[in-house]
């Protein structure tokens, strides 16, 4: 009786090593099939058993027959009774909701009946199974999304760089765009396309919905805007033809359908033709506050099989500013209370920003001041489109010819301007003595309108108008600033020498003393200015 | 049309009476961004140097930051006790030179000879 006790203490000791071991063997490996192989195996060898699979996995190990695995898989009833010649034994495996994911089968030899102990050892052995296979699974499916991910980064980086990379250089005019996704890949679309006669097409567009299905209709969308703008087809045409083809494009389509505002810029008439498409209203505020809207002149793309458009024109005088949006700009939240159209207009009419990249700055710090943070809900575009301040000459009794150039807020391309307005005086009969005083006048007048008033910001301009009369050369250096630099009186040599007084501050000083007449003027709307004039005759003035 | 580089040769001379003399010729265009060509050979030379001549011949633009550095060099050379001339201005540049009041502290000289003898006076 004690030799068959410690016999039996023996088993179960070796038992449990066994079950240690297994446990070990399974939690090696996070590669599903290795963790299904040892389990199965172990089972098999361990307990001298024909064979075991699981009821879900098409892995077997030992002598299972093909018909009692498909009878028993997941889903089938029970087997039928002539495929029981062998005894089976079922362990079900349950994840942590306590649902059964998996049946762990063993086939017994004929006439093999388990005892206590090794139905204790299964039961266990399924337990440590359930943690590794969910374990791999889970591994699994981190891999896969890990796959999911890296895709969408690559979607992302593609959508980046569709968006134009670099503002065209329009003559007159300063764009600015941003477009914020709120997911990886977004549905709003912004394009803009110079075209070879001087134009520029403009298309802000929002595909409904958001995320990857509506960026992948934002993509099809954009090659088939771009092929019809260069086909050279109207803007009207071009909206009847996109709803159309839209449309076609089927039920998945027509769900996620598109508001769009297209604009056609021609910046030597200076008119704006714009054609809406359901999408929000965009602002054109006159330099006077007077507003045009841009309405909806037809549905959203794809909504419906027909939908007439009409254009709608307009002048764009010098400080006029246009704000295109998408109504992300808007669904903006403080707790229940929207942003919407009415606060957005408000605040571009109120908007003292000097360029149109400033002006997105200052937007998307409104919009994050009254969210409070809050997590942006939808995908985010604005444009804005400036046409540059020119200040009007002042009407006079005489004929005058004006003159106009514009250079970049980078210090040494003032010597542009001071050599046009050098050529200008010499071929209305300035002596070089005049003229040397002009050239360092005007350059003083750019480089206080880049430094001061352009922040040697270099995509602001620095316009230079230059107007001949009879006997008086007027040059103007217009900047983007709201007023001139802080007038400095004459310089005081000895200040400077003895460090009381910064040794610059002298640009003012020398205009006033070289020219014959000099005027600052300032304005938030249409840009700051300084005025010179020169006169073949100053003693008769 | 873009700014010319400042160019600046060192050189020593002597003045009439055999005095050691060191010359900062400057060639191009003069403004704020020839502060290391100013300022930066201005302060390269040799602390026992008592003498500078400040040739501008070669200079073609000055504007006021231009100017506002020879001040600073002439304020550097007045608190180490050095003596500076200058020739070589266009017409133009002297007119500038004298409105800002900077003859008060350095005489401006029709041509080297003439700023070489002012050492010796």
């Amino acid at each position: 009786m004690e030799i068959s006790e410690a016999l039996l203490a023996q088993q179960q000791v070796v038992r449990l090593q066994a079950l240690l071991e297994a446990s070990r063997q399974l939690h090696s490996t996070i590669e599903l099939e290795e963790v299904l192989h040892i389990a199965l195996q172990i089972v098999v060898r361990e307990l001298e058993l024909d064979g075991a699979f699981f009821s879900t996995f098409a892995q077997t190990y030992g002598k299972v027959a093909a018909d009692l695995q498909a009878a028993l898989s997941a889903g089938a009833a029970d087997a039928p009774d002539d495929l029981l010649q062998q005894p089976v034994l079922r362990f079900p495996l349950c994840d942590k909701a306590g649902a059964t994911f998996t049946e762990l089968i063993v086939v017994l030899p004929p006439d093999r009946v388990l005892d206590l102990d090794e139905t204790d050892f299964l039961e266990s052995l399924a337990v440590q199974a359930t943690v590794a296979i969910e374990n791999a699974r889970f591994h699994q499916r981190a891999l896969q999304w890990q796959r999911v991910e890296s895709d969408l980064a690559a979607a992302r980086q593609v959508q980046l760089s569709l968006i134009p990379q670099e503002m065209p250089d329009i003559p007159s005019y300063l764009l600015g765009a941003r477009s914020v996704t709120c997911y990886e890949v977004g549905g709003d679309y912004l394009d803009i396309v110079s075209m070879p006669s001087g134009e520029t097409v403009i298309v802000v567009a929002d595909v409904a919905g958001k995320g990857l299905a509506s960026a992948l209709i934002g993509m099809s969308f954009r090659s088939a805007i771009r092929a019809m703008v260069h086909a050279g087809l109207s803007l009207v045409e071009i909206a009847t033809q996109m709803n159309l083809l839209h449309y076609n494009e089927g039920e998945e389509a027509r769900h996620r359908y598109v508001t769009g505002v297209l604009f056609r810029l021609d910046p030597v008439a200076h008119t704006l033709e714009a054609v809406n498409a359901g999408h929000t209203s965009a602002f054109l505020v006159a330099d006077d506050a007077t507003l045009t809207k841009i309405k909806a002149s037809g549905t959203p793309f794809g909504l419906l099989p027909f939908s007439s458009y009409a254009p709608q024109v307009v002048k764009l005088e010098p400080g006029m500013r246009l704000l295109v949006y998408t109504d992300g700009m808007t669904e903006v939240f403080h707790g229940e209370d929207e942003f919407g159209e009415a606060r957005l207009l408000q605040w571009f009419l109120d908007c003292k920003e000097t360029s149109p990249d400033r002006v997105l700055g200052s937007l998307w710090d409104t919009l994050g001041t009254f969210s409070d943070g809050q997590e942006q809900s939808d995908d985010m575009t604005a444009l804005v489109l400036f046409r540059n301040a020119s200040p009007r000459p002042i009407p006079m009794d005489e004929p005058r010819t004006y003159f106009e150039i514009q250079i970049p807020s980078r210090l040494g391309s003032e010597k542009v301007a001071m050599t046009t307005a050098a050529d200008l005086a010499r071929s209305m009969g300035f002596d070089e003595d005049r003229i040397e005083d002009l050239k360092t006048a005007v350059a003083e007048a750019c480089i206080n309108a880049m430094e001061h008033g352009n922040k040697l910001d270099e995509t602001l301009p620095v316009g230079i108008i230059l107007s001949t009369g009879a006997d008086s050369l007027e040059v103007r250096v217009v900047d983007t600033g709201t007023g001139p630099p802080v007038h400095t009186a004459a310089p005081d040599i000895d200040k400077k020498m003895h460090e009381e007084e910064t040794p610059r501050g002298m640009g003012m000083f020398l205009i006033e003393s070289l020219v014959d007449e000099v005027e600052w003027v300032s304005s938030q709307r249409t840009g700051s200015y300084a005025r010179m004039v020169i006169r073949l005759n100053p003693d008769e003035e | 049309m873009s700014e010319k580089v400042t160019q600046v040769k060192t050189e020593a001379v002597q003045s009439n009476s055999g005095a050691s003399i060191t010359v900062l010729r400057y060639a191009g265009d003069i403004t704020s961004a020839s502060k290391a060509a100013v300022l930066g050979t201005f302060q390269g030379l040799p602390e026992d140097t008592k003498r500078v001549l400040l040739d501008f011949s070669g200079v073609d633009y000055l504007n006021s930051s231009g100017i506002a550095l020879v001040i600073q060099l002439m304020i550097a050379a007045s608190k180490r006790g050095q003596s500076v001339q200058t020739f070589g201005l266009k017409p133009h540049f002297i007119k500038v030179f004298t409105m800002v009041g900077i003859t008060k502290y350095t005489k401006l000289h029709p041509d080297e000879q003439s700023a070489r003898a002012a050492f010796s006076a």
